[in-house]
């Protein structure tokens, strides 16, 4: 996290720069805010853009530093670039906000300017790519591996003791992000048409992230438990069958971590993927983290995981093993 | 749904892949409509050669129990009577059965319409 927070500070710093480069140049008072059209219709005295172009996302992204130093250390495979979050802030903020500030040098009065849609199209793009980039700085770190069985007593599927086992199945699906996405693509549609592309554009862009998290693909194998979304198999999420210890049928509330998709518990060592409340799979791992999975069929997955525990660098069945479903 | 494969089965591992299938369908674990793994994901999770499972995956399309669509991977067809299936797989295990005890077709379906005249 150390280097997460030193390549926060330096993405500010480098706002900073940017803005003491500009700001000379500005009309004042300068075009804050515009219309679907691009014509600025918002102005704010020059002095000002230091907070707002530059304070206002180093606040943010220093909360969410904290938020995230929170975390797990030994994150499941495929969601640490949530760790990247607050460079990707500060970049997506003030890449929106140059690239509005950049047309108004030179300009005596801001109410001739006129900002493309596209600065915030840039602003995102530039927040993604600097959040998955940041994202690498941070330390891989897994749960120590185990060769240990499952506890006795937890349901073990009706497995040969030389079979090889795959499963497959699918979380239940999530009316609540699919009737976000529904609206918000809509409203993209009508915006897109109505009044600007690019505002279209952004709706229906992110509208779309909601139905990434509506229903998720659960492959169980001998070597890990794959989660991937619907969105092209994105977010994508591995939890290696080495690091886990146990795996149990559960039930989980679609509010219990704030809500449907991708969930990363602050302050408890929890990831879930959560599409709404019922059944779900318990996959305890070496390091008492929890990964917990919403799973029409979570008794037949945990099953399944606790028979495929107990063949790590065993050949025969567990005393006391119960006939679970297969 | 479960698909496994064991390497204490004598049968060759892409007849085991499409019986794991079958038995999948004849269960309700795959609908109709449902899809399968894709390829490279069954075989990476069940430590066989990708073309394992393609050739499995032919065969039950050949037998008319999946269909492989471009962009959409290979599913259970829409129409498939999983009831059906499961009768087709039991007479095939018992023609099968038959064999061992030197039995042909013929003699097992006269041995059938006796016994359902019985």
């Amino acid at each position: 996290m150390r280097r997460i927070m030193i390549a926060t500070v330096l993405s500010v710093a480098a706002l900073a720069l940017a803005l003491a480069v500009v700001v000379g140049d500005l009309p004042d008072p300068v075009a804050t805010h515009f219309g679907p059209d691009g014509s600025a219709d918002g102005f704010s005295d020059r002095s000002t853009l230091w907070v707002t172009t530059l304070g206002i996302p180093a606040v943010v992204a220093g909360l969410l530093t904290v938020l995230t130093s929170a975390l797990p250390a030994s994150l499941p495979r495929g969601v640490r670039w949530v760790r990247g979050i607050p460079v990707g802030i500060v970049w997506t903020v003030g890449g929106i906000m140059l690239a509005t500030l950049w047309p108004q040098r030179g300009l005596s009065d801001a109410s001739d300017v006129r900002v493309a849609g596209s600065a915030i199209v840039l602003g995102l793009s530039l927040g993604i790519a600097a959040t998955l980039a940041a994202s690498r700085l941070a330390p891989v770190v897994d749960p120590p591996e185990t060769t240990g069985r499952a506890p006795a007593g937890l349901p073990r599927a009706d497995l040969a003791d030389d079979a090889t086992a795959l499963w497959q199945g699918t979380t239940p699906p999530g009316r609540f992000a699919t009737w976000l996405t529904v609206g918000l693509v809509g409203a993209g549609l009508v915006a897109g048409i109505l009044t600007a592309w690019w505002l279209g554009l952004v709706l229906v862009a992110v509208g779309l992230l909601p139905l990434a998290g509506a229903r998720f693909r659960v492959t169980i194998g001998p070597a890990s438990v794959q989660v991937s979304g619907w969105l092209g198999g994105w977010p994508r999420l591995a939890v290696p069958l080495a690091t886990v210890t146990a795996a149990r049928a559960s039930t989980m509330r679609a509010f219990e971590y704030g809500g449907p998709g991708l969930r990363l518990a602050v302050g408890q060592p929890i990831t879930a993927v959560v599409t709404g409340t019922g059944p779900a799979l318990d996959l305890v791992r070496t390091d008492d983290s929890m990964v917990r999975i919403s799973l029409v069929e979570a008794d037949r997955a945990a099953a399944v995981v606790n028979s495929l525990l107990d063949r790590r660098g065993h050949s025969a069945r567990p005393d006391g093993a119960t006939d679970g479903p297969g | 749904m479960l698909l496994t494969i064991d390497v204490g089965d004598d049968r060759p591992l892409y007849l085991q892949v499409a019986a794991s299938v079958r038995r999948a369908v004849v269960d309700g674990q795959l609908e109709p409509g449902a899809a399968l793994p894709p390829t490279r994901d069954a075989a990476a999770a069940l430590g066989v050669n990708p073309e394992t499972v393609q050739r499995a995956y032919r065969l039950l399309a050949d037998e008319s129990v999946v269909v492989a669509r471009v962009g959409r991977g290979t599913r259970v067809r829409d129409d498939l009577d999983p009831g059906l299936l499961g009768l087709d797989t039991a007479i095939d295990e018992l023609v099968a059965r038959a064999a061992t005890l030197g039995l042909g077709r013929a003699e097992l379906a006269a041995r059938i319409a006796a016994d359902g005249g019985s």
